[in-house]
């Protein structure tokens, strides 16, 4: 048995725990604490031990599940997945640590955040399909209910938008599943569900031009990308702290995720094909999306757009299909990962402490909470693209492959990091500066338990934008198995 | 360890350790103190440093260098070194550092935080002036962005808060469009070298861009440094800022962060892409000419001292270009030489108008009148400095005035006389200023107000200065000898007339 | 015609002990109620079992009119499972029911009715089995004499059900008049021979809607809301659950075998039917307040999904419709026990009686969300693997059947957001109606039913390889 199905498994067993033991709820957030740290200390051994230079997927299990149906219980890692799969583990045990002061139904939320971190785990490390659906698809059921339970006025109608939306793009990613499933069957001369072998297969590029556009809809809903977009707002405004964290953190992840595991490594050719309307469609994120965070005075929703924009970066990176631009895009996942994670943890602050995102009805914070400023103005500069911090590299990265592909089209990708920083700066000035509101007079700073995941993602977010050739080292591979797929 | 990396890193440190300081002392006294004498390390360090500085190396050859691998994946190298263009840029900013923490002494709020910031940007200055890789340089020149932006937006005036954010994003819009002509350099180098690099002298000693490429990439570099220099009509960030900005921030914005400015257009745009520079040289200098001209005349129309000041920069940094512009040796060393030049002397100008806003509350000059006889320690010190801003003779600020005519001449003749009007209006509103606000007679809520005189905080940097200037004025070889050394190699790339 | 033999008497052991309980149910005195109960159910369980045991077992009895295989004992083993489990939970119900005993006979006949479809070999077995299950099932809605609407589902069931088995009979005839023979093989064999005929075709259609009234499909599904609605839950359970089923089996045969030599034209007519009857049935339960009502329309969108894998027609895709069966069978039995609890401890099912409801009953709250998911098509539960074949089987076979598929998978999404909204009533609205009574402590038969469902439905979910192997042994024998 692989250690990756070890880790699948904890969460899940914390969260039957908590279950059983639900008449005690304060015991709930320890058990969640100590099996999401184990999962964090056991990808530790994971990071340990995997080997940089072997191309293939590391500590890999193939068990045989649904035979009659060429399906298998097969999980492992590749330099694709690692970084995220390693960034799930973290933020699922920062969020924990985060939501320390949870009381409401608290044996219910820590058990679903349980689930949630094996779901996405799951999708990160399913190596057959449709252990890859069924992961994909078991994380929307505990993001619905931490959104409607513990979300904010319209929780109700964010969590089925949520839901319904991202299902929608499911069952097409479903379809396209299918239908490789059956071309691939006819090449093999076997049926097999197996990722690596369907994506061995070869597919000819008629067939790809088809299946292309279902997986590329599927993906960027999840993404998300203008236009389908509109579900993450909403989600993100309802949604609680943690769950914020997590969606934006690593759901959003999942759409990047396989975006490149299955629409471009399965069906390169047609991705080729396709550049003109993925760049359409990464432009317009990254340009509508910073737009529209101009317009915000929900904090919240604000990041929630500059997310949109950001993930843009990453579509448009994967367009470029060159060395620079893949590997921005995959940094910029991992990038995105833990510096939204540190936004939405600033925004919860704000709005535990405050009891409103709204950036008119904030201002003067500084002179009551520095150390919660501090830490969100670092978080905005990470966020914004500055030298030295990790969404700066991706960022570069990025900006260098579309350069390299697309000439001056980079103009428009740095139109997204000039708006950023313009939207970012001006909220936070409001915020921290200004006249403070008659009724915050009494806020009180950060809590530690606030604190310390924030630092914690502060200084990786430093480190790994002053040496990102660690990470690139463990990257490396799947960008060189893009680069091969499509023939470059 | 090589002194260079030391002298780079050492203010990260001090503003860390300035800043645990504070948080665990909480007294003024100790963090002013302390800032001081963490100030005083980085001079130390870099006249030590001058010592050892060797004048009989080629031009072009860098000095205090380190090189090494750092991000593999794009060839991006940790490299710097210093030569004749850098060392008295660097020079300039490692002396102000502590004579602006001790012109800082009566401020109040949030110290350790101010005088962190402060050594944040000079770390960030050190960093842009030694940078010899392209993602290093992009990296510290954005970095110095970020204190300057809360300097303003902390201690600034009442409209800091628009101020701070036009100063970001202007400059920060200007930093992307470098980059993107710096991508252009690092693939067209990509072509010819077959691997990748970043890194500043490999292009430029194995790289010849081609001529094509060269007047694509020039004016997106152009741009980005015209902005930081300002140039008409990039400026407009520029009076804002300065208005806004607390007399530290502003002492550093003129006399050191234009010069990132300057410095990347000798180094990058020019030192890289000459052909290319030669190409455009006339549409600078005309630009460089309006900028003389359009900011004196805008100075002369100010009400506001400080303003009036930040125009006259604009005006200072115009003949700059212009000198760059005419691709003749003498002039050109004179526009480097007033890079050097207006550091100091603006560093002067901007003091003395934060001493005057300080001791009277307004620097308006239509509200003053009458200084001198209340103030005249003040007075004369500004009489000082506002002569060495308009060129007098004898002071530092007269001989890039008298280079770059002199080189400029013998090229342009009809510009070299437009440009020459400009004296004239820097002249008028010197005077007409000091005429207004210093002299006549004091009204009477001025002197009710018993304003303070120059208090020793604030004479010991003006004198410092105003030392400088005079004596490096009657007796400039050993500054311009290290520029000629400096500049020699980028006159030859361009061809210029020696 | 040969005799009976013995052997073959022991094939026929399940419908013989069927009959056999039957009857003596019926002797029960009126006061056993408990015992009628624990015979029905340990009877069918053990009926369930005898039949499990006659798997691999291929024989023809009674001359080949009835035939034992392993698409009959995997249908029968099917069928008395769900209906086990259905009288498991109907104890609580009949408790406070004057006529228990009878509610139990009427069940046991209607399974003995129900096995006998799957042996059939000709229409007129099938015909025999088939009403005899609906004629048991059509005064069940009414034996509630508490529940005031019970009359009318019944009435309304009653007359749709005797105007179908009149359309199938007339059906039946023409096919007869045509082919000259009722076997189900025998005619197939004269239609492929004879080519394209109008009178076998108008035999068709005729059969079709006739069945398709059993099934619920679009347009005949008019009776299925009302009765379902109308009936108590524990009875709607049943007809939807388990005597809905039958009408499958029957259609497999009839389409798949039959009528197979016009399978792209039948195919499509009944691809159509499906289309049309998902996508009515969930905009119709889109609409509702009534969760009742809701999940009422919820099986009539069913009732579409179901058949796509027998339009499609591979192994696969039969084994698919197999799997959706036993789905929605457990979701509904569930679903409808649940429904049961619910309106015994809240006065109502509508959805303001669902807000809130995970703090006032939490277990079968929590039970009823994983049922819901599962009718959703949420993964890895049984709800998912039956589309999830029939989905993918039908892209297999491409051209109009990737119509279907896309159509299966769009009202896969749209009736989650139905099922969704009572998950979300339950666990993130505030309680807006008050506990009429207290949850008892002690034996609940209701949830034993519940969570019998839930649990097949997990663990079939997550190891579903046999069952799928065994619907795909079952979906070879069909032919």
């Amino acid at each position: 048995m692989s250690i990756i199905t070890v880790l699948l498994a904890l969460p899940l067993l914390g969260a039957l725990l908590i279950l059983a033991l639900h008449k005690q709820p304060a015991v709930a957030k320890y058990i969640a604490l100590a099996a999401s740290l184990a999962v964090l200390i056991g990808s530790g051994f994971v990071l340990a031990g995997y080997d940089p230079a072997l191309a293939d997927f590391q500590f890999a299990q193939i068990t045989e599940w649904f035979p009659a149906f060429g399906v298998s219980f097969a999980v492992g890692l590749d330099s694709l997945s690692l970084p995220l799969f390693l960034l799930t583990a973290l933020l699922g045990f920062l969020v924990v640590v985060y939501s320390w002061n949870i009381t409401e139904r608290a044996p219910f939320y820590f058990g679903l955040l349980l689930v949630l971190e094996t779901g996405v785990l799951g999708v990160f490390s399913a190596l057959d399909f449709f252990l890859f659906y069924i992961f994909w698809e078991i994380v929307l059921i505990p993001m619905f209910f931490l959104i409607g339970i513990w979300g904010g006025a319209r929780r109700s109608y964010a969590s089925m938008k949520f839901l319904i939306y991202t299902h929608v793009a499911s069952l097409i990613m479903l379809l396209a599943i299918g239908a490789m499933f059956f071309k691939a069957g006819e090449i093999l001369g076997h049926y097999t569900f197996l990722i690596p072998e369907i994506t061995a297969a070869g597919f000819d590029v008629g067939f790809q031009l088809l299946v292309f556009p279902a997986l590329l809809f599927a993906f960027c809903v999840k993404l998300p990308v203008v236009p389908v977009h509109t579900w993450l707002p909403d989600a993100h405004v309802e949604a609680p702290t943690a769950a914020s964290v997590l969606l934006a953190g690593v759901l959003l992840k999942m759409g990047g995720y396989g975006l490149i595991r299955v629409a471009y490594l399965i069906n390169p050719d047609a991705a080729m094909l396709y550049t003109p309307v993925v760049v359409v469609l990464a432009l317009l994120s990254i340009v509508y999306g910073s737009y529209a965070a101009f317009t915000q005075d929900d904090l919240k929703k604000l990041i929630a757009y500059s997310s949109i924009s950001h993930m843009g970066f990453v579509l448009i990176g994967l367009a470029a299909m060159n060395e620079a631009g893949i590997l921005g895009a995959v940094y910029q996942m991992v990038a995105h990962g833990l510096i939204s994670a540190m936004l939405f943890m600033a925004c919860g602050v704000i709005q535990h402490n405050c009891g409103t995102r709204q950036i008119s009805l904030l201002g003067g914070l500084y002179g009551k909470m520095p150390v919660a400023m501090t830490v969100m103005v670092l978080a905005f500069f990470a966020s914004m693209g500055i030298p030295g911090f990790m969404g700066f590299f991706a960022e570069f990265s990025v900006m260098l492959g579309v350069f390299e592909r697309f000439g001056l089209l980079v103009l428009l990708v740095a139109l997204g990091a000039v708006l950023a920083v313009g939207y970012y700066l001006w909220a936070f000035q409001r915020v921290a500066y200004g006249t403070l509101p008659q009724n915050m007079q009494g806020v009180h700073d950060i809590h530690w338990f606030e604190l310390v995941p924030m630092l914690v993602l502060l200084v990786l977010t430093l480190y790994f934008g002053l040496q990102p050739d660690v990470m690139v080292e463990y990257m490396d591979g799947s960008v060189q198995a893009l680069l091969a797929a499509a023939g470059l | 360890m090589n002194l260079l990396n030391l002298l780079i890193f050492l203010p990260l440190l001090a503003a860390a350790i300035i800043f645990i300081t504070g948080t665990v002392a909480k007294s003024d006294r100790l963090v002013k103190g302390l800032a001081f004498v963490l100030s005083l390390l980085p001079l130390a360090l870099n006249i030590i440093m001058l010592m050892g500085y060797k004048y009989d190396l080629a031009s072009g050859d860098f000095q205090y260098a380190t090189y090494m691998d750092w991000i593999k994946t794009f060839g991006i190298t940790y490299t710097v070194g210093l030569d004749g263009l850098s060392m008295p840029l660097v020079l300039l900013t490692s002396l102000l550092t502590p004579l602006v923490v001790l012109l800082s002494f009566d401020e109040h709020k949030d110290l350790r935080t101010y005088f962190a910031l402060l050594f944040l940007l000079e770390c960030g200055l050190f960093g842009v002036f030694s940078a010899l890789d392209f993602f290093l340089f992009y990296l510290f020149w954005e970095v110095v962005l970020i204190p300057m932006y809360f300097m303003i937006l902390g201690w600034g005036g009442p409209r800091r808060r628009y101020a701070a954010i036009k100063f970001f994003v202007y400059t920060h819009v200007a930093s992307l469009i470098m980059l993107v002509g710096i991508f252009a350099m690092f693939f067209a180098a990509e072509q010819q070298l077959g691997y990748y690099t970043f890194n500043m002298l490999v292009i430029s000693d194995y790289v010849q861009l081609p001529v094509g490429l060269q007047y694509l990439i020039f004016p997106a570099l152009f741009f980005g440094f015209a902005v930081k220099i300002p140039t008409v009509p990039f400026h407009t960030w520029l009076p804002d800022a300065h208005v806004e900005a607390p007399t530290g921030g502003s002492v550093f914005l003129a006399a050191v962060m234009l010069k990132m400015g300057g410095y990347g257009l000798v180094r990058i745009a020019f030192g890289m892409l000459p052909e290319a520079a030669v190409h455009y040289a006339l549409p600078m200098a005309v630009l460089g000419v309006i900028s003389m001209l359009y900011a004196a005349l805008l100075a002369i129309a100010q009400d506001d001292l400080k303003k009036m000041i930040a125009y006259s920069s604009v005006s200072h940094m115009g003949l700059l270009l212009f000198g760059l512009a005419m691709m003749q040796e003498r002039a050109f060393n004179g526009a480097v030489l007033q890079m050097f030049a207006h550091g100091l002397i603006s560093a002067m100008l901007f003091m003395v108008c934060g001493i005057l806003q300080h001791s009277v509350g307004t620097r308006r000059i239509g509200d003053l009148g009458g200084v001198a006889t209340v103030l005249p320690k003040l007075s004369a010190l500004t009489v000082f400095s506002f002569f060495a801003s308009v060129g007098l003779p004898g002071l530092l600020g007269f001989i890039p005035e008298l280079m770059v005519f002199m080189g400029a001449f013998s090229v342009n003749k009809l510009l070299t006389v437009i440009a020459m009007v400009s004296m004239i209006l820097t002249a008028a509103y010197y005077l007409w200023a000091l005429e207004r606000a210093y002299f006549g007679t004091p009204s009477r809520d001025l002197i009710e107000k018993k304003p303070h005189d120059v208090q020793w905080f604030q004479a010991v940097p003006l004198v410092v200065l105003g030392v400088l200037v005079l004596v490096l004025g009657v007796y400039p070889a050993p500054i311009t000898d290290m520029i000629g050394q400096g500049t020699a190699y980028i006159i030859d790339l361009l061809g210029g007339v020696r | 015609m040969s005799s009976l033999t013995l052997d073959q008497l022991i094939l026929l052991l399940p419908e013989l002990l069927l009959l056999l309980v039957a009857i003596i149910i019926m002797l029960l005195p009126k006061k056993a109620h408990n015992f009628a109960w624990a015979l029905a159910a340990v009877a069918l369980a053990v009926d369930t079992l005898m039949c499990a045991a006659l798997w691999g077992i291929e024989a023809d009895i009674m001359g080949g009119a009835y035939r034992m295989d392993n698409f009959a004992v995997f249908a029968k083993v099917m069928l008395l499972a769900m209906g086990c489990i259905n009288i498991i939970g109907s104890h609580d119900f009949t408790e406070t029911l004057p006529k228990a005993r009878e509610y139990y006979a009427l069940l046991v006949v209607a399974m003995l009715g129900l096995i006998i479809i799957p042996s059939a070999t000709d229409f007129i077995t099938l015909t025999i089995g088939f009403e005899l299950a609906s004629i048991a099932t059509y005064t069940l809605p009414m034996i509630d004499s508490n529940n005031p609407r019970g009359k009318e589902a019944a009435l309304k069931y009653y007359l749709m059900g005797a105007f179908s088995s009149a359309v199938i009979i007339y059906g039946l005839s023409l096919l007869y008049g045509f082919t000259g023979s009722l076997d189900i093989m025998a005619a197939a064999e004269v239609i492929a021979v004879l080519g394209v005929h109008p009178l076998p075709a108008l035999a068709y259609v005729l059969l079709l809607v006739g069945f398709g009234y059993k099934m619920a499909m679009v347009p005949m599904h008019m009776w299925a809301a009302d009765t379902y609605e109308g009936a108590s839950e524990a009875t709607t359970g049943f007809i939807s659950g388990v005597t809905q089923k039958g009408a499958f089996i029957v259609a497999m045969k009839l389409v798949l075998v039959t009528f197979v030599f016009w399978s792209p034209v039948s195919a499509l007519l009944l691809g159509v039917l499906c289309a049309v009857t998902m996508t009515v049935g969930n905009v119709m339960a889109l609409q509702q307040n009534d969760v009742k009502r809701m999940l009422a329309y919820s099986s009539v969108a069913h009732a579409g999904n179901i058949p796509v894998g027998i339009a499609v027609g591979s192994v696969m895709g039969v084994a698919g419709s197999f799997l959706h069966i036993w789905a929605h069978a457990l979701m509904t039995i569930g679903a409808f026990f649940a429904l049961r609890l619910v309106a015994k401890h809240k006065g109502g099912t509508t959805l303001s009686h669902f807000r809130g409801l995970a703090k006032q009953l939490p277990w079968v709250s929590a039970a009823l969300m994983l049922i819901l998911l599962s009718y959703g098509g949420v993964p890895p539960l049984l709800g998912f693997w039956g589309k999830m074949l029939m989905v993918v089987s039908a892209i297999g076979r491409g051209g109009w059947y990737t119509v279907l598929a896309v159509i299966l998978v769009l009202n896969s999404a749209l009736s989650l957001v139905y099922y969704a909204r009572v998950i979300r009533e339950m666990y993130t609205k505030p309680v807006e109606v008050e506990l009429i009574m207290t949850p008892k402590k002690g034996f609940c038969s209701d949830c034993w039913a519940i969570w019998l469902t839930v649990a097949l439905l997990l663990v079939m979910g997550l190891l579903p390889n046999m069952l799928t192997e065994l619907a795909s042994a079952a979906a070879v024998a069909l032919w």
